[in-house]
């Protein structure tokens, strides 16, 4: 006996001839595992038509093909573009970028007044003055000083 | 001004530049090509952006168009082709989607733990649909959430009413195990 399992979709869903269902149907009686099939699917169907319903906006996408068509561009379509995964990202890169400046700028902010050019060089040790804190100013206008008592230290030494 | 006019009229006027026509055909039609959509790729968001781009195809070829009184099983295989191709993309990213937002498991007046199983349900088919080859998933699709009849299905496909009816036969098998398995279905 030839079975008709591959006949149970197109039966339910009403797509044979009357000849054919006819056939299916009368096959069904002699062969109980062909009509346990077609109940199965019949089953599945209940279940997968579930998923049939959905939650649509009601918004038109007529704007966007307009702009994309006829050229008319909305304000807002200039800068964020018409599609909707553009705007998405836009936005989030507008986020991201506000995140890194407001985090990154202040701490830049500190590093620039932490020296000043004068306290660099009266900190540096180039000058091979050895007890650096003995260095510490604040003004250029005391390294003249500085070189000064160094030159005099060195000569009481050498006596 | 041109409510009345069918949709081959609508894609002649449309080809001569009237926008007003163009505006209905895209009114009339984008809600099931966005339903078509949205059960295909299973994301509200590409499905939107691949009805725009649908519509903007059908635009460019309304020039082409012939007027034969398919307009609807053209469109949908405009939308078809577009989401087979979004999807081999995605099948190269090793990605699948699923967006539950989009499907209406709150209403109908259901207790919690019923809402709950409806989810789960609904949650089990759309990942069993989601493995489906991209052409049963296609035919199935219109076939079952689409209402379309074989002989549309083999227009949209271009292919054969057994071929239609195979492949929905094939999908309906493999929907059948995975469902089983998972507990989905009787």
């Amino acid at each position: 006996m030839k079975h008709v399992t591959d006949r149970i979709a197109a039966w339910l869903a009403g797509e044979l001839s009357d000849a054919e269902a006819r056939q299916v149907t009368e096959h069904f009686r002699d062969c109980p595992a062909c009509a346990q099939a077609a109940e199965a699917e019949r089953n599945l169907w209940k279940v997968v038509d579930q998923v049939a319903e959905l939650n649509l906006s009601k918004t038109s996408v007529w704007p966007q093909v307009q702009s994309r068509t006829f050229g008319h561009r909305g304000a807002g379509a200039w800068f964020f573009g018409n599609r909707v995964w553009t705007r998405n990202a836009l936005a989030s890169l507008a986020v991201a970028a506000g995140l890194v400046v407001g985090l990154v700028l202040p701490g830049l902010g500190e590093r620039e007044y932490t020296e000043s050019p004068d306290i660099a060089v009266a900190n540096s040790e180039s000058f091979g003055f050895g007890n650096s804190s003995w260095l510490s100013t604040e003004t250029s206008d005391e390294l003249g000083d500085i070189w000064l008592a160094a030159g005099r230290d060195t000569e009481g030494d050498e006596s | 001004m041109y409510s009345d006019k069918d949709d081959d009229a609508l894609m002649a006027l449309t080809a001569r530049g009237e926008e007003t026509a163009f505006r209905l055909l895209v009114q009339r039609w984008e809600h099931q090509i966005k339903a078509f959509l949205v059960h295909m790729l299973g994301s509200l968001e590409e499905a939107e952006d691949l009805t725009q781009d649908t519509f903007v195809k059908i635009y460019g070829l309304a020039g082409r168009y012939q007027a034969e009184g398919k307009f609807r099983s053209w469109a949908l295989r405009i939308a078809g082709n577009m989401a087979r191709s979004r999807l081999r993309r995605r099948k190269i990213l090793g990605w699948i989607r699923f967006d539950p937002q989009v499907h209406d498991t709150a209403g109908g007046g259901l207790s919690p733990v019923d809402q709950l199983q409806q989810q789960e349900v609904v949650a089990a088919v759309n990942e069993a649909l989601a493995k489906l080859p991209d052409r049963q998933k296609q035919a199935l699709v219109l076939h079952r959430f689409q209402g379309l009849k074989y002989r549309e299905i083999a227009q949209v496909m271009e292919t054969t009413v057994p071929g239609v009816e195979s492949l929905i036969q094939r999908a309906t098998a493999t929907l059948r195990v995975r469902l089983s398995s998972e507990g989905g279905a009787s």
